[in-house]
């Protein structure tokens, strides 16, 4: 089965998204009931760093990689490879 | 963190006497956690560097493992981030009428009830297990008189010493609870037990 590689993206940006939205949900969650108290600023600051530090490290990894190659799993043998066997 | 101002329906007059947490230990506890999570991927991932260099044909494993990583450090480190909001956004509020009970649960979810301190008929602390008694935190609950419903003050630090300040300023306050409902019309008297206005819970969505 061949099929390629960009479609791994896929599945990875739905996970962003949702990722980004309940990260969002954080930052409303100590801007409302937080107050303007110095710990949540610094864990929203932290977090938000660490957020930047995990994504560009993974942009690092994944930015080299062709991503139009196709990949190939279970790779069926046909009759004439089987046959040529004998 | 919290002043008057921004208390739920604050009465005319009433003074906050202590805001509490959790203990601090469970923020060790949740760091811990995080710092076990976070050693787990690198482990699997030396393992998985072992097998990927026999095989010359698994770069398309390679990717995928990246990608996986990427989700697992991102989803822990979110996880962690709202355990820690977890943390400091659930408190108790004890005022000079009043226990307010403030919870966040998870993403999408968070509690407040409150309990006037006229209305207390029992407190009872609990201390149990290794960590609690060598780090003396543990639980309180405040049962509410003609109630079903009781308050949980949960891992919280000494909770003999806030079980002791409890039952002091429930006595007080139930001794001036007459005079009080007699100049403030919003505070229930403590003989009418079956009013339902002394615990009122409410849940916000977001």
């Amino acid at each position: 089965m061949t099929f390629p590689l960009s479609l791994l993206l896929i599945p990875y940006g739905f996970f962003l998204i949702i990722w980004g939205f309940l990260s969002l949900v954080g930052f409303y969650h100590i801007a409302r009931y937080g107050g303007r108290h110095v710990s949540t600023f610094i864990l929203g600051l932290v977090y938000f760093l660490g957020c930047v530090t995990l994504l560009q490290v993974s942009y690092m990894y994944l930015a080299p990689i062709d991503w139009n190659q196709s990949i190939t799993i279970f790779e069926v043998a046909s009759k004439q490879t089987i046959f040529s066997n004998f | 963190m919290w002043s008057l101002y921004r208390l739920p329906q604050p009465m005319p007059g009433e003074k906050i006497i202590r805001i509490i947490h959790r203990d601090v230990f469970i923020v060790f506890k949740r760091i811990s956690l995080f710092i076990i999570l976070l050693a787990i991927p690198f482990g699997l991932w030396f393992l998985f560097s072992q097998i990927i260099t026999t095989d010359g044909e698994t770069d398309w494993l390679e990717i995928v493992l990246v990608l996986g990583l990427s989700v697992y450090l991102l989803f822990i480190w979110l996880l962690f981030f709202f355990s820690i909001i977890d943390y400091l956004l659930d408190l108790w509020v004890i005022t000079d009428r009043r226990i307010i009970d403030i919870r966040q649960n998870g993403f999408f979810s968070r509690t407040i009830s409150e309990q006037m301190l006229s209305k207390i008929q029992d407190i009872s602390s609990d201390t149990h297990g290794f960590w609690q008694t060598i780090w003396k935190y543990g639980d309180l609950t405040v049962q509410n008189a003609g109630e079903k419903n009781q308050l949980y003050f949960e891992e919280i630090s000494d909770p003999e010493e806030v079980r002791d300040m409890l039952v002091k300023i429930a006595a007080t306050a139930q001794t001036n609870a007459p005079l009080i409902s007699s100049t403030d019309s919003s505070t229930t008297p403590v003989s009418d037990h079956n009013n339902s206005a002394s615990l009122s819970k409410s849940h916000d969505g977001l």
